[in-house]
């Protein structure tokens, strides 16, 4: 009976402690958005953004293939958003990046240095992902909303 | 027969064809796998230049780009079958190997031990550091050079099949005449000369056939060298085409190749871009050593040239970086990749050449950045150093004279320097954690505690004084500065005080004030006793002269002349002296009010022109038959806001004066009204006053020497410069011993600065 008690007392902690982790994660949607063009997408969660990010998608739902935009070394928010899409710093990314077009398992992504440069990308560019500011005004079909 | 001339010529053609095509291929491959190995080196450098760029400049999209571009374009035009990155870390360390495969087969290959031919370029990055290895199987060559002569083989084949049928026919024409000669032949040796000549005759028909066979042989012979001029031609347009590979791979990574034949002094420029590296056309793109040193600036032509020198009697590779001989001001920094290669007896230098201007130009300007940022962070530091030893001796002199403590917002003393401990005679642990308002005294605590928090809760400095409870000995009295100090984010912080001792300036103005106090009791007293004793001289000064008169009428109805005459003039006299008495008594009594303070102006509007003209009319009467007082007026008249009783004092003693010491001329005033003030000048032809008396005419009871005879106290002037200062006005006198006197008083057309007026008046001062 005890042992019982203590498994599904272990069992809710679990539970408790990975809402947590989420919620965490998410802290950042109030500072950023999710920026695409013609994804077929208009909500994701954290883990599909991530993948997305790191090239393990070569197309979206629509057929059309991903293109990734990143900020660059003069972008004012590219070590926070590498921090927080690859958990790496800028030029950890960089390597990243260099790993994966040296060994062609992806186009060479975008780099911009400002949010202004990423929209106006992304906006011409069918299938481009980014990741913006939510101080800077994006039209609404090109949003993402991401979900827990 | 006709095998046996057949045989030979087929056979030769046969093994010329096999040794040609044995030979011709070997010396492609060999040309084709020199291209090869340049290629991947070339390709090696251009994806090592573009992580380099990619991590040095910053311009990701591009580099990154580039970089795959580039492999795209090795694995697609280059037959390169494996590409692999190493990097390493800040300590030498294996950090990351990356492969990339261009061809399925190439595990086989590899496990296989397939002959390989690979090249390799190191990167060198801000971040981390690694090389490029290029490899490309020989197999590939092999099968090129294969898929290029398979052709040719095939053609060959033909030929030779069809050179030995061609053969075979003209051993089959050749051999029928050399069979009839030999019969013929046989035949004079029998001596059947009958056959011989039917041969003979035969024969020339057979000859001309021959000659027909063998001109057939020449044509086709002729073909067949046209045929392989073909061939020769399609291997050159290739080898062109692999040469224009090589040179996009050039261009790609601006390399330029060239080759020095060392015995023959030629350098051979594979590239346009050894043109522009030798800042020089030179047709064909040859050079000798000596044109090639010269394109070198001179500074670094003796230590390139002794480098190379060793290259080639040493062999191997070596890299030298040298600045390019150009008229341009900007430098241009070249860097030559040579390596060796010996065959038979001569030496044959390769390479390539590189811009590495921008690459040195990055690196100087970092330099010379990281030099001015040191240079600043020196000077920077040199300051911070100043300006805290400045800040340090302003604090020790400040600790030295100024009591500095601090409190925090809830008022608790957070510090207290050692000068305030001392004042206080405190110790600073008991001083530190008390409240700061509980060490004013108690009288004082409530008030200036609200005032203090008021205003420093405000954001501003409180300033005051204030009684301060001392630890052992009497309260001290302190000039308190409060200051809130604020925080980054702007709000209140702490409070610095700064306090000075000031009670021993304090026990003095107490003393001053007692000592400023007595002194007015006396002054007061002195009036008092001025007072009563003028009070006190006048009535019996009244009683005299009340007697003198009654004795003058006695003197009157006294019928001897004789002792009338002398009575009637001791009467005279005791009136004059009682006259004068009374007047000294007036005077004493004036100026005694003057210094007891107790006389105040009483201003009033007043028309100088009107109080003149008065005064005018009266000593017009008073004074003898053909004197008079001349007055003059200048400027628009004002009315001034004066003491009218005091200034007509002022004017009646000075105008009285003109009189009394100038008898044969008659006084003259001016009177002139300027802008902000009145001045009036009066002037007479007397006696004048001597240059050494003038400055004392001020002075309490005071007498020029020459007055003689002339009646007065010494207090007519001393009084009128009193009045006209008390109305905020200014006297004075200008004297020639025996030419006359000039006295000038300016006087403000209202003085409300100089006396207490009421709100009332001070609006009367306004005339217009």
């Amino acid at each position: 009976m005890v042992f019982r008690i203590i498994f599904y007392l272990s069992l809710i902690f679990s539970l408790l402690a990975s809402v947590k982790a989420t919620a965490q994660e998410l802290d950042f949607s109030s500072d950023y958005q999710i920026i695409a063009n013609e994804s077929g997408l208009t909500e994701m969660n954290i883990a599909d953004l991530r993948k997305r990010f790191k090239g393990k998608y070569y197309s979206w739902e629509t057929k059309i293939d991903v293109i990734i935009v990143l900020p660059s070394s003069k972008h004012k928010n590219a070590e926070e958003i590498s921090r927080i899409i690859y958990d790496k710093s800028f030029y950890g990314v960089k390597k990243f990046w260099l790993s994966l077009v040296f060994q062609g398992r992806f186009n060479a992504p975008n780099f911009f240095d400002s949010d202004e440069e990423i929209i106006d990308f992304i906006s011409k560019n069918k299938g481009a992902l980014g990741f913006v500011s939510k101080k800077v005004s994006v039209s609404e079909k090109f949003v993402i909303t991401l979900i827990p | 027969m006709t095998f046996r001339i057949w045989l030979p010529f087929t056979l030769s053609v046969f093994m010329m064809g096999s040794i040609i095509g044995f030979y011709y291929p070997e010396s492609q491959k060999e040309v084709m796998v020199a291209n090869k190995k340049t290629q991947l080196a070339n390709l090696a450098k251009t994806v090592a230049l573009g992580i380099e760029l990619n991590f040095t400049i910053g311009d990701e999209t591009k580099s990154l780009e580039g970089i795959q571009k580039t492999l795209e374009w090795a694995g697609r035009e280059n037959d390169v079958d494996y590409i692999a990155i190493e990097t390493l870390g800040e300590n030498g360390e294996k950090e990351m190997f990356l492969e990339r495969f261009f061809s399925d087969t190439i595990s086989d290959l590899f496990e296989n031990d397939h002959e390989f031919m690979y090249s390799d370029a190191d990167f060198n990055t801000e971040i981390f550091k690694g090389r490029i290895i290029v490899s490309a199987s020989s197999k590939q060559v092999k099968n090129q050079v294969w898929n290029l002569n398979k052709k040719v083989y095939l053609f060959l084949a033909v030929i030779f099949f069809v050179i030995s049928l061609a053969f075979y026919f003209l051993a089959r024409l050749l051999s029928s005449p050399l069979k009839m000669l030999r019969t013929t032949t046989n035949a004079l040796i029998n001596k059947q000369y009958k056959t011989q000549i039917i041969t003979s005759r035969f024969s020339s028909e057979e000859v001309s056939a021959l000659a027909s066979s063998i001109s057939a042989l020449r044509d086709t012979l002729i073909k067949e060298k046209d045929n392989n001029e073909q061939i020769l031609a399609n291997l050159e347009q290739l080898v062109e085409k692999r040469s224009h590979s090589l040179k996009e791979a050039q261009q790609v990574a601006k390399l330029a190749s060239f080759e020095w034949d060392t015995e023959a002094d030629r350098v051979y420029g594979v590239n346009e871009f050894f043109d522009n590296y030798t800042s020089r056309k030179i047709n064909n793109r040859v050079q000798t050593g000596e044109s090639f040193y010269s394109t070198i600036h001179p500074n670094d032509v003796k230590s390139v040239k002794t480098a190379l020198l060793n290259l080639l009697e040493q062999g191997g590779e070596k890299v030298l970086e040298y600045k390019l001989h150009t008229t341009e001001k900007r430098p241009q920094f070249i860097e030559l990749h040579a390596k060796t290669k010996r065959e038979n007896d001569s030496v044959m230098m390769f390479g390539t050449v590189r811009d590495k201007t921008a690459q040195v130009e990055t690196e100087r300007l970092k330099e010379n950045f990281t030099k001015e940022l040191e240079r600043e962070i020196k000077k920077k530091t040199e300051d911070l150093l100043n300006s805290e030893n400045e800040l340090y001796h302003r604090m020790e002199t400040l600790n030295q004279v100024a009591m500095v403590s601090e409190f925090n917002t809830e008022g608790t003393i957070t510090y207290s320097n050692e000068h305030f401990c001392k004042v206080l005679e405190f110790n600073e642990s008991d001083i530190v954690g008390t409240i700061f308002t509980d060490l004013i005294s108690t009288q004082q605590r409530e008030e200036t505690s609200k005032g203090i928090w008021d205003e420093i809760e405000a954001g501003n400095t409180w300033r005051g004084e204030l009684v301060a409870e001392s630890g052992q000995k009497n309260d001290v009295w302190l000039i308190v500065s409060v200051v809130p100090f604020l925080s980054v984010s702007g709000e209140i912080d702490k409070y610095v005080v700064v306090s000075f001792d000031i009670t021993d300036e304090k026990d003095l103005q107490h003393q001053l004030e007692l000592s400023l106090s007595k002194e007015r009791e006396l002054s007061d007293l002195k009036s008092h006793f001025i007072s009563m004793a003028s009070h006190q001289f006048r009535t019996p000064l009244s009683i005299i002269q009340s007697n003198s008169e009654l004795l003058n009428m006695v003197i009157q109805k006294e019928s001897k002349s004789t002792l009338k005459n002398n009575l009637l003039k001791s009467s005279e006299r005791i009136t004059s002296e009682i006259a004068r008495m009374t007047q000294l008594m007036d005077d004493v009594l004036i100026l005694g009010k003057i210094g007891s303070s107790y006389l105040q102006p009483n201003p009033k509007k007043v028309d100088l022109v009107l109080m003149l003209s008065d005064i005018k009319d009266q000593s017009d009467i008073i004074y003898p038959e053909g004197r008079c007082l001349n007055l003059e007026i200048v400027g628009e008249t004002k009315i001034a806001f004066l003491d009218e009783k005091l200034i007509r004092h002022v004017f009646e003693n000075i105008i009285s004066n003109a009189f009394k010491y100038s008898l044969e001329t008659n006084p003259f005033v001016l009177l002139t009204f300027k802008s902000e003030s009145i001045i009036v000048s009066v002037e007479d032809k007397g006696i004048g006053i001597p240059k050494a008396d003038i400055e004392k005419l001020f002075q309490p009871f005071y007498r020029a020497d020459n007055v003689g005879p002339v009646s007065g106290t010494g207090l007519g002037l001393v009084i009128a410069k009193e009045y006209v200062e008390l109305n905020g006005g200014s006297i004075h006198l200008s004297s020639i011993e025996n030419k006359g006197t000039k006295v000038t008083v300016e006087l403000p057309l209202n003085i409300v600065d100089h006396h207490e007026n009421t709100p009332d008046e001070r609006k009367e001062i306004n005339f217009n």
